[in-house]
């Protein structure tokens, strides 16, 4: 996958902006403050339909304007086909055109797919269990557009059910709203459990071989259920009811659960320290994105802001040599200075610029990048 | 007021008609003439006074027992449950279904304030606790969407004990389109209600 073009209108603090990637690798650059985040932001809505950071839908429309657009262009290497995606934002609302046709959200999504790396994912252990099923889910979205409609289904019966507890209704008018609770949230508990299942080994090859001298890794989906069938969750939700009517909310299903790391046998949350964490979450986003270029038989884009302000040396090198593996696009922002980037990146291959200034982007240059003497 | 004010501001209550329409249709009436507007404001008068619900199946009908309710060639065995009389309409449509209907006139929608006691659930059990009546296989056919289907899963759970055979409708692929335009959610449970041949 490859993202050709992406052209921005009245979004965030751009007027008019295009980024014109290149085949691997392209930078963002300039001082903080410019924009620079803000379109690696409207790339990754493209791919996932949300900001990166939690925001009011109208906060995306730059100020004083009535509308707002993003427009990409994307190669799809498995059909040889290029699609043009464009979102547009009216107020609080969107329309999702692909190939300038209107569609839904499970149509428009794997239009683009891409990972995002930003340093707040380096709080993802440490922090909410919430961050960490917005990890699963996302993956999971872009593994499997369906995903999406269970996961909204899932939250809609919740949000009906929670309101139903809140107001002592029926036991009957509550079944109701349980039996697609537990049909869709034990779709979503089996999907989370059998990507878990599957990273895990993978997470822990990975993290040991980047921590070293690592201790003992391991990954579990800790639910709040033991069986994830549609009967087990039904039986829970019917059990639980009398304490739900209680606390007016719905006290089990994949809304509950977490992703657990443990680093010999403590959790990672408490235990782990600063250089423990980065080199988890590194692994993590490694491993997310191998065994997504595996689904999608092509990599997806990788998108990364201001990493190299966060990872040593070392880790920005490994971080780049395991994307350069996979062939997958690299779109990153940095505040250093351009011709450094090749050192710091441990890159040797093209390079794309592209400067950031006070919401304008200049247009795209190639960086020649010298050829090493000999391969290392 | 001033008359044509009044009558934009009235026309601008429609649903999806702002006050730009509002304004085009109020030209457009005051163009038509005043026998045009007599007889549209004797129609919209004489449909809200003489429409209502027909006593047996709540579908919208000027006399007691609608047209559907009172045809002896429908077959009494077969009763489609539906949300809105729009749904019912698209059913007839298909000229497929000739059994008789039942309209809820909405859905189950906790976060809208609207629950069983709000939409004709009341008047199904009334009208299938009848000695009289001939029913013996209920088709829940509200949408597929969340309320839809805890409104069908709620009827369902109230018939089931009272001995009815419950169906839902199928959901899955439209005819005649090919698979490759489906949206893939509509793919996705198409593959989920498959079925053995
Ligand atoms: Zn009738």
């Amino acid at each position: 996958m490859r993202l050709l073009q992406a052209q921005f209108t009245d979004f965030r603090n751009f007027v008019d902006a295009t980024v014109t990637p290149g085949e691997s690798l392209s930078a963002l650059v300039g001082p903080n403050g410019q924009g620079k985040t803000n379109a690696i932001e409207a790339i990754y809505m493209v791919a996932a339909l949300r900001p990166l950071r939690a925001v009011q839908r109208r906060a995306l429309i730059r100020s004083g304007c009535q509308n707002a657009a993003i427009k990409a262009q994307v190669h799809h290497e498995q059909t040889g086909l290029v699609h043009d995606l464009e979102i547009v934002f009216r107020g609080k609302t969107r329309r999702l055109l692909r190939d300038a046709k209107e569609v839904s959200a499970i149509d428009f999504l794997g239009g683009l797919v891409a990972v995002s790396f930003t340093p707040d994912d380096l709080q993802l252990a440490k922090g909410s269990p919430e961050a960490r099923r917005r990890f699963l889910d996302r993956a999971l979205l872009n593994a499997r557009p369906t995903y999406l409609r269970r996961a909204l289904r899932y939250g809609k019966a919740m949000r009906d059910r929670n309101r139903l507890l809140q107001q002592q209704a029926s036991d009957e008018e509550l079944t109701a709203f349980d039996s697609i609770l537990a049909e869709e949230g034990s779709y979503i508990l089996r999907a989370r459990g059998e990507y878990v299942h599957r990273l895990a080994p993978k997470l822990i090859e990975r993290f040991q071989a980047i921590g070293q001298p690592a201790p003992n890794l391991a990954v579990r989906y800790a639910s709040s259920l033991g069986e994830h069938t549609v009967e087990a969750l039904m039986d829970r939700l019917t059990a639980n009811r009398p304490v739900d009517r209680r606390r007016g909310s719905t006290s089990v299903g994949p809304h509950r659960d977490d992703l657990v790391f443990e680093l010999d046998g403590a959790l990672a949350k408490e235990r782990a320290s600063q250089g423990q964490h980065r080199a988890l979450i590194l692994a993590l986003k490694l491993v997310e994105l191998e065994d997504l270029t595996e689904t999608l038989q092509e990599p997806p884009i990788l998108l990364l802001d201001d990493m190299s302000s966060e990872l040593d040396a070392a880790r920005t090198r490994q971080l780049f040599h395991c994307v350069q593996s996979l062939q997958g696009q690299v779109i990153l922002t940095s505040t250093h200075q351009p011709e450094h980037l090749p050192t710091i990146l441990g890159h040797r291959r093209e390079l794309v610029l592209q400067r950031v200034h006070a919401g304008t982007m200049s247009p795209a240059e190639q960086l020649f990048v010298p050829q090493p003497l000999e391969s290392p | 007021m001033d008359p044509l004010a009044r009558l934009i501001q009235v026309l601008g209550r429609f649903p999806g008609v702002g006050e730009k329409t509002a304004t085009r249709l109020a030209f457009f009436i005051l163009r038509q003439g005043s026998e045009f507007a007599r007889d549209l404001a004797q129609a919209v008068v004489e449909a809200t006074e003489k429409v209502g619900y027909c006593r047996r199946c709540q579908n919208l009908t000027d006399i007691e027992v609608c047209m559907i309710c009172a045809d002896t060639r429908r077959d009494p065995n077969l009763l489609c449950v539906v949300e809105q009389v729009q749904d019912l309409r698209a059913i007839e449509r298909s000229r497929e279904y000739r059994g008789t209907y039942h309209v809820l006139h909405g859905a189950i929608a906790p976060l809208d304030g609207v629950g069983p006691d709000d939409i004709k659930v009341k008047e199904l059990l009334a009208r299938l606790s009848q000695e009289n009546q001939e029913v013996q296989e209920v088709i829940l056919a509200t949408n597929p969407s969340v309320e839809g289907e805890a409104t069908a899963l709620y009827i369902q759970r109230l018939l089931s004990p009272m001995g009815f055979k419950v169906s839902r409708i199928a959901s899955g692929l439209p005819m005649g389109s090919d698979i490759e335009y489906v949206d893939a959610a509509t793919i996705a449970q198409a593959l989920v209600g498959r079925r053995l041949l």
